[in-house]
């Protein structure tokens, strides 16, 4: 009879244990979705730091611009007339970000859903559980001179943990699956509008900018040069403060190139690597998510390093 | 002199006025845009992508014309020895064609950013089903702790009375029965 028992407990120790790996969430499966939460969230911030730099690069453009009128009733209806141009460009630089935070809520519903301080609390619960019952049998024993298996209230402990976890566990990966799954076609549409759409509109933006600069700063040399000859000073006097602008500002302006680059690559990945991360949910088959994982994961420190570059100048 | 600096001022103003000519055809492009935003449905998705696409060359095509205008205006204002007021109109006359561009620039970003909210809304679904779930988990996992709690109560009472040998339980004599 004794020997029945501790038989069945065995079974239904492996029983559990099947049970446990095969239905539920495993480790590297929520690393993984970790892992791309923090990566994705990171970059889906990318394109609105894009516009905000490029509304920035502008402003700057547009203030230079101005110093080449001189009389008051000029330069002040201009002055205020380029804070609202550069007001409405921010406005649309924070509708970008808006969208990005969109993302970052998405990313930040799926760390939700892999967190483990949804049994926690169950765990610690029943591990007190497990040790009364413990002392409880072992005070008997002593007590009464019996041999009552003390294991018993490990074992029951242990089923109540199991049974707990796994119906949480069993349920995080159910919502985790459907999640993903439903996810997967709105972060397919937005970054293949980024990629696209969007991507098409950043580089007419781009070029267009390309030469603005060049009209704006060969304008303003050109005024420059007027005022000089007109004057008859050493040119040495201007354009020693004139020329580390230009070239400051010709070398963001390739940064900002670099960035609109970067920034659509990135979305790219983003969406890739969800559809890896859906696959890897469906099948358990997570070898290629690994390495593209850490390939965004590198995106996301580039383009943080490149912000920072940028803020600089 | 005075007669070709007349002749350039009209050529500027003539060609500011285009410029403000093709940002209102931006502007109801643009209109005829939105109002096509209101509709749903995959052949509207397609439309909206043809119309966005068509606004994004037509802008291209139109800054690439100002540009030009631009560049000529620029070419040739040194060379017709200016005063400095003149100078300044002119400047001016230049940044007016800047603020035309930006102008487009900033229509075509709007309209480019409204598909994108509509896109980024379906989101909010999703995650809205979502939240609704995590709660669903957070439920479970509050009946499920209070069960353990209640099992753990029950186990002190049993605890406390095998201690002190208010109860004796049958599972002894079960267990020295031998097996028949």
């Amino acid at each position: 009879m004794k020997y029945l028992k501790t038989a069945v407990m065995r079974y239904l120790i492996f029983f559990l244990s099947f049970f446990y790996s095969c239905s539920t969430l495993q480790n590297p499966h929520k690393q993984n979705v970790k892992a791309f939460a923090v990566a994705a969230k990171g970059l889906s911030l990318a394109p609105g730091e894009l516009y905000q730099n490029v509304s920035d690069y502008r402003h700057e453009l547009r203030t230079i611009e101005s110093a080449t009128l001189f009389t008051t009733d000029k330069v002040i209806p201009r002055l205020n007339a380029i804070l609202e141009t550069k007001r409405a460009f921010e406005k649309n630089a924070a509708q970008v970000k808006g969208a990005g935070l969109l993302i970052v809520s998405y990313t930040e519903c799926l760390l939700a859903l892999v967190d483990d301080g949804y049994y926690k609390n169950l765990n610690a619960g029943s591990k007190d559980l497990s040790l009364q019952l413990t002392a409880a049998l072992s005070t008997y024993n002593k007590s009464f001179n019996k041999q009552l298996p003390v294991s018993v209230g490990g074992f029951l402990g242990l089923v109540v943990n199991q049974i707990g976890s796994v119906k949480l566990k069993q349920l995080q990966k159910k919502y985790l699956k459907e999640f993903v799954t439903n996810g997967s076609f709105i972060i397919n549409d937005v970054c293949d509008y980024f990629t696209n759409e969007m991507a098409l509109s950043l580089q007419n933006e781009m070029s267009s900018l390309d030469k603005q600069f060049e009209n704006v700063m060969s304008n303003f040399y050109d005024n420059i040069e007027q005022y000089q000859r007109k004057h008859d000073v050493n040119p040495f006097d201007y354009l020693k403060n004139y020329n580390p602008l230009y070239l400051r500002l010709k070398e963001k302006l390739t940064d900002l190139h670099l960035m609109q680059t970067n920034t659509i690559a990135a979305m790219q990945q983003v969406k890739t690597t969800h559809e890896l991360l859906k696959t890897s949910v469906d099948s358990n088959l997570s070898k290629e998510l690994g390495p593209k994982l850490n390939e965004l994961y590198a995106a996301m420190q580039d383009m943080k390093m490149a912000y920072l570059k940028l803020k600089e100048k | 002199m005075p007669i070709s600096k007349i002749s350039f001022c009209l050529l500027a103003s003539i060609l500011i006025i285009a410029c403000g000519t093709a940002s209102n055809e931006e502007k109801k492009a643009k209109q005829e845009e939105v109002s096509e935003n209101s509709n749903e449905g995959e052949g509207v998705t397609d439309l909206k992508k043809e119309q966005l696409n068509l606004l994004i060359s037509e802008s291209k095509r139109t800054m690439d014309s100002i540009d030009i205008a631009y560049k000529y205006i620029r070419r040739l204002s040194p060379m017709l020895n200016l005063s400095a007021d003149d100078r300044q109109q002119v400047n001016e006359a230049l940044m007016e064609m800047n603020s035309a561009k930006e102008l487009i620039i900033l229509e075509t970003q709007q309209v480019v950013i409204d598909q994108l909210k509509e896109k980024s809304a379906s989101l909010n679904i999703i995650m809205a089903d979502m939240n609704l779930k995590s709660e669903k988990l957070k439920s479970i996992c509050a009946t499920l702790t209070k069960v353990c709690g209640m099992i753990e109560k029950t186990t002190n009472v049993l605890a406390t009375a095998l201690t002190t040998g208010l109860i004796r339980p049958k599972l002894s004599t079960a267990l020295e029965k031998p097996a028949t």
